[in-house]
């Protein structure tokens, strides 16, 4: 990232101890590298029974660090996002386990669930998943009020929030007013609100086009520079191409394991220009 | 406070933008409950406009009537009995036939002089007191009559300017205020007044009667105090009958005792017709709130709060319905408490009795038709929420072969009908309860004495049976083109599909006529029998109607449901076939 | 052209019409355009440069008598070489195949492990192009050569994917597949 002034700075690492109350044991927040954000041991979801049984996850290790940008690849239907939906507590594994932030969660109650993605998890769906009847802000602070922040709490983290992805002159229409790439960063904004440990992205640009896209994956770049650790699935190489760390998944088992240098160089490329010829 | 804040903000949204399926929520929910409070409410009415009319005009807790010519005997053996609190003087009043506007009834008439009595004070509601020469008629049989202040009405062939309109809690109100007739059976009729001496004149030769009214110290003691007072021992030799102010509501209540469970049942059929309503909302809803739950589940709700969030909507329009339903039932009730003429009116506020049912009705249609689907997509995975939801269709094999051999539409129809079990049951159930109204009115209508012979009571139950029956017929009329609009978007693809292999889109739309009129048929057959056992139940006597009649509503009924839904089936089947099948995928 | 014939020999000392038949099977419809001469020439330049010795003479029962060559140790160590070694954000489709075909034929290398780690290599030049594309306005003339570079690397990392299907068919069997 080569942005002088990060428009998303320092996100949320230093707010974490005031309004963000139960947000998982404490010290994570302040990225702790020995505690992985979240850590998959022997995960697996199998579907259907006996003869019909197939392993949709199968046994997957993977240790996500605070702060990491993550990109889970592979052809559709190799299980990439049964794996987000295990990893964000929508799913239970049928075998192994789930840690977010040193909490193990893949035992924990629909109640217990459920709290952990109000305040620990925030979800970012390729369909963007907003509430039609309600304006941009009211989506973005939604999550807010249910964490049981107080109205004028959750209305100013909200605005702050719209305001960081650019859509503040948006914030009191509706999703149908919207255009694709302003609903997925309305989305965006919704699931960092109660400032998440993770941020789970499942095909997140999956119906935008490629200017909707760039926008995205500049906000994406944004989150990671603010060191906000980003889980994304997709399908598509040139956004998984923007994470810190590119894994492939092949029926269910991770294949392949690639970290990237986002240092911003371009060595690579040069060796394109054929000097001698 | 934020919770609640998202649950009024998500409840208004839904309502502004979809306000009919709140309207149609609200109406079917407060037809219900406003027909429940009616009718339990009526009785109440009644009571209330009576006990203020007593408690307005001295009302007395004791009429003794005399055919004795000198009543002063009994008087006075009255006055020593315990327990007397007051007692008016005796009063005469004739028994003759009374007329104005050129109709004659039967009616008392009473001679009262400007001194107020002990006892019953009439209450006079417009013009003034008797005075000589002129007649106050008493209001409800006023009203019958059709005379106002400065009308004239005949009395024994004397004529008299109606100088004032009153009420009286003395004696039942038209047609049970003519207590003047003596011995022997009693015909219905009014009651007047005139002075003293021109009851006199007017009487002549006719015998009259002595009233005395009494009131006493313990006016729940009347039948005790009775019972002291014509003991054996005591009891003279004139004809003396008595009355006490039990009896007086007795009657007056009895007039509205036969519309009273009509409202009742009535209310409760409505209430299945509001379920009817509400499920078939709720299949409406029911992908929407799906979707829904499967967001707040994403962002991190809770089962509770998700299923609360669901339910407030439905909560709140629910008590909005029964609030509706009971503010219109309380303020039509005495108006249709049929004595209201004659007795002093004041709307009160519902009993605790009133208003429990009436909220127990409306929360039962409420929950009845929502809650399952509501606590359902609260329990649906996330996962599969914020997917669209793919029905699982069954597959019928056997019944595959059975229908292979019928018509092509009805064919369709079946194949539809079995893909929804749910929706026909609704339409059953809706069926049913417009079949059970229906045979009540084809019962009463069926009656002999149906049209002459009929008392206030009867024109009362008449149009509180049709009223009824309006609407519910409305109600199911309603289901009927909704659930056929909604089979018909549901079956879209599949018929979309039919149409694309040949079939013409007047074979579709019998099709869902078929599936509808298949479905209404068991209401049907539930329906009238029902009707003609609640019937028997509430009624003392009853007639069977003719069986061609019985038969021909049985016909009706499921062809008006076929007829009904071909509408919307038609509206939908008119776009061509390659539309409908882009549109599905958009 | 000189390092896939040394992979195919390889396998097992071969002649150059057999040579030229397993490239042509492995080429398709493209190795229709290959003629004997040019493996002939290849081979006698290999040989020149001592990278492949004639090992013997085979005599079929008809047709003329041909020569098998085999790889020097030389040879052997050029063609390892050649299976490590990284071709770059530059793209040659027909020349990673037939390193794949080859890397099968010899056992040299996991033609999986070839394909992965090109991936690796492509999605780290793409990151840079993606990278350099997010932090500069892409409207411009540099904003469309990165475009360019980026679809390309996009395509031929989706290749990849299509050749990792195949190669992992072909070498396990086929497993059963997940559901996403």
């Amino acid at each position: 990232m080569t942005r002088d002034v990060p428009l998303i700075r320092a996100w949320s690492r230093r707010s974490g101890t005031d309004d963000n109350p139960g947000a998982g044991p404490a010290g994570h927040r302040s990225g702790d590298a020995s505690v992985p954000a979240l850590r998959a041991v022997g995960l697996s979801r199998a579907y259907g029974q006996d003869e019909s049984l197939v392993w949709a996850v199968d046994g997957v290790d993977l240790d996500v660090p605070a702060g990491q940008t993550l990109a889970v690849t592979g052809p559709s239907g190799c299980g990439k996002s049964t794996l987000l939906q295990l990893l964000g507590g929508l799913d239970r594994p049928t075998d192994g386990e789930v840690w977010l932030g040193g909490r193990r969660i893949d035992r924990l109650g629909e109640r217990a669930l459920a709290g952990l993605r109000r305040r620990a998890i925030g979800f970012v769906f390729q369909s963007f998943q907003l509430m039609d009847e309600l304006t941009a802000v009211e989506n973005v602070e939604l999550p807010a009020l249910l964490a049981g922040a107080s109205p004028r709490t959750a209305r100013r983290r909200a605005a702050a929030l719209l305001d960081q992805v650019g859509l503040t002159d948006r914030a009191r229409h509706l999703p149908s007013e919207l255009s694709g790439g302003q609903r997925q960063r309305v989305a965006i904004a919704r699931a960092l609100v109660n400032e998440p440990l993770v941020v789970l992205a499942d095909e997140p640009t999956g119906n935008l086009d490629s200017a909707a896209t760039q926008d995205i994956l500049r906000l994406f770049g944004e989150l990671r520079a603010a060191g906000q650790t980003l889980v994304m699935v997709t399908h598509d190489e040139r956004v998984a191409a923007t994470a810190d760390r590119v894994v492939s998944l092949r029926d269910g088992m991770l294949a392949d394991d690639t970290r990237l240098d986002g240092s911003g160089g371009t060595a690579r490329l040069g060796a394109l220009l054929d000097w001698e010829g | 406070m934020g919770h609640l804040l998202l649950m009024w903000r998500l409840v208004v949204r839904d309502m502004r933008r979809r306000p009919g399926e709140a309207v149609m929520f609200l109406l079917a929910v407060t037809t219900a409950t406003a027909s429940l409070t009616l009718g339990l409410a009526t009785t109440d009415a009644v009571a209330t406009a009576y006990l203020n009319t007593r408690e307005a005009t001295a009302g007395p807790d004791i009429v003794a009537i005399t055919t004795a010519t000198d009543p002063s005997d009994l008087a006075e053996r009255l006055a020593h009995t315990p327990g007397v609190a007051a007692q008016a003087d005796p009063v005469f009043s004739f028994s003759t036939i009374v007329r104005a506007h050129g109709r004659t009834v039967r009616s008392a008439v009473e001679g009262r002089d400007s001194a107020p009595s002990a006892v019953d004070r009439p209450l006079v509601t417009s013009g003034t007191w008797v005075r000589s020469g002129g007649v106050v008629v008493e209001r409800s049989f006023a009203e019958e009559l059709g005379v106002r202040v400065g009308d004239r009405v005949t009395i024994s062939g004397r004529g008299y300017p109606v100088v004032g309109i009153a009420i009286s809690a003395a004696t039942g109100v038209y047609p049970r205020s003519d207590w003047a007739q003596g011995p022997g059976p009693t015909e219905g009729g009014g009651r007047v007044w005139l002075t003293t001496a021109d009851t006199r004149a007017a009487a002549g030769d006719t015998p009259g009667v002595y009233t005395i009214r009494l009131r006493l110290d313990n006016p729940a003691e009347t039948v005790r105090w009775r019972a002291t007072a014509f003991a054996k021992d005591r009891r003279g030799d004139a004809w003396v009958n008595t009355h006490d102010w039990q009896t007086i509501l007795d009657s007056d209540s009895r007039l509205i005792k036969f519309a009273r469970p009509t409202l009742v049942i009535g209310g409760w059929l409505l209430a299945a017709a509001a379920i009817v309503t509400l499920a078939a909302l709720a299949t409406v809803r029911a992908t929407r709130d799906n979707r829904r739950a499967g967001l707040l589940k994403a962002v991190g709700a809770g089962p509770g709060t998700v299923a609360a969030v669901l339910l407030a909507h439905h909560l709140l329009l629910t008590l909005l319905a029964t609030a509706l339903g009971l503010t219109f039932g309380t303020l039509v009730a005495p108006r249709l408490a049929v004595p209201s003429a004659g007795l002093l009116n004041t709307a009160s506020p519902p009993t605790t009795n009133v208003v429990v049912a009436a909220v127990f009705l409306a929360v039962v249609v409420a929950m009845a038709g929502t809650l399952a689907p509501a606590l359902r997509a609260a329990r649906t995975s996330t996962v599969q929420a914020l997917l669209d939801p793919a029905h699982m269709l069954t597959y019928h094999p056997r019944l595959t072969a059975m229908t292979a051999h019928l018509p092509t539409s009805l064919l369709i129809g079946v194949r539809l009908l079995v893909r929804r079990p749910g929706r026909a049951a609704l339409t059953s159930v809706g069926t049913a309860a417009t079949s059970v109204m229906v045979t009540a009115v084809l019962i009463f209508r069926g009656d002999p004495h149906y049209g002459h012979d009929m008392d206030e009571r009867d024109f009362l139950t008449s149009h509180v049976l049709l009223g009824v029956t309006l609407a519910l017929v409305a109600m199911s009329a309603l289901n009927t083109v909704f659930l056929g609009w909604r089979t018909a978007v549901q079956a879209r693809r599949t018929l979309t599909i039919t149409r694309t292999l040949g079939a013409t889109p007047g074979q579709v739309v019998t099709a869902l006529c078929a599936a509808q009129l298949l479905s209404a048929v068991p209401g049907v057959v539930v329906g009238v029998p029902v009707g003609l056992g609640l019937y028997a139940l509430v009624s003392y006597a009853m007639s069977l109607p003719p069986v061609t009649w019985l038969l021909t509503a049985a016909l009706a009924i499921p062809l008006a449901v076929g007829a009904l839904t071909a509408l919307p089936a038609w509206v939908h089947t008119r776009s061509p076939a390659g539309r409908a099948l882009n549109a599905e995928s958009a | 052209m000189q390092d896939v014939v040394l992979a195919l020999l390889v396998k097992e000392p071969s002649h150059g019409y057999d040579l030229r038949r397993r490239l042509a099977a492995a080429l398709g419809p493209l190795g229709e355009t290959l003629n004997a001469g040019q493996v002939y020439v290849t081979l006698t330049r290999l040989e020149k440069a001592g990278l492949v010795v004639q090992a013997r003479e085979d005599t079929p029962v008809r047709g003329p008598r041909r020569k098998v060559y085999a790889p020097t140790a030389a040879g052997y160590e050029r063609v390892a070489a050649w299976m490590a070694e990284g071709a770059g954000p530059r793209t040659d489709v027909p020349e990673f195949h037939l390193k794949l075909v080859a890397a099968a034929e010899s056992g040299l290398a996991d033609p999986l492990a070839l394909v992965d780690a090109r991936r690796r290599e492509l999605i780290r030049s793409l990151a840079e192009a993606q990278h350099a594309a997010l932090a500069h306005d892409t409207n411009g003339e540099a904003g469309l050569l990165l475009e360019g570079i980026a679809l390309r690397l996009q395509a031929d990392l989706r290749w990849l994917e299509a050749c990792e299907r195949a190669w992992s068919a072909r070498t396990k069997g086929g497993k059963g597949g997940g559901a996403g």
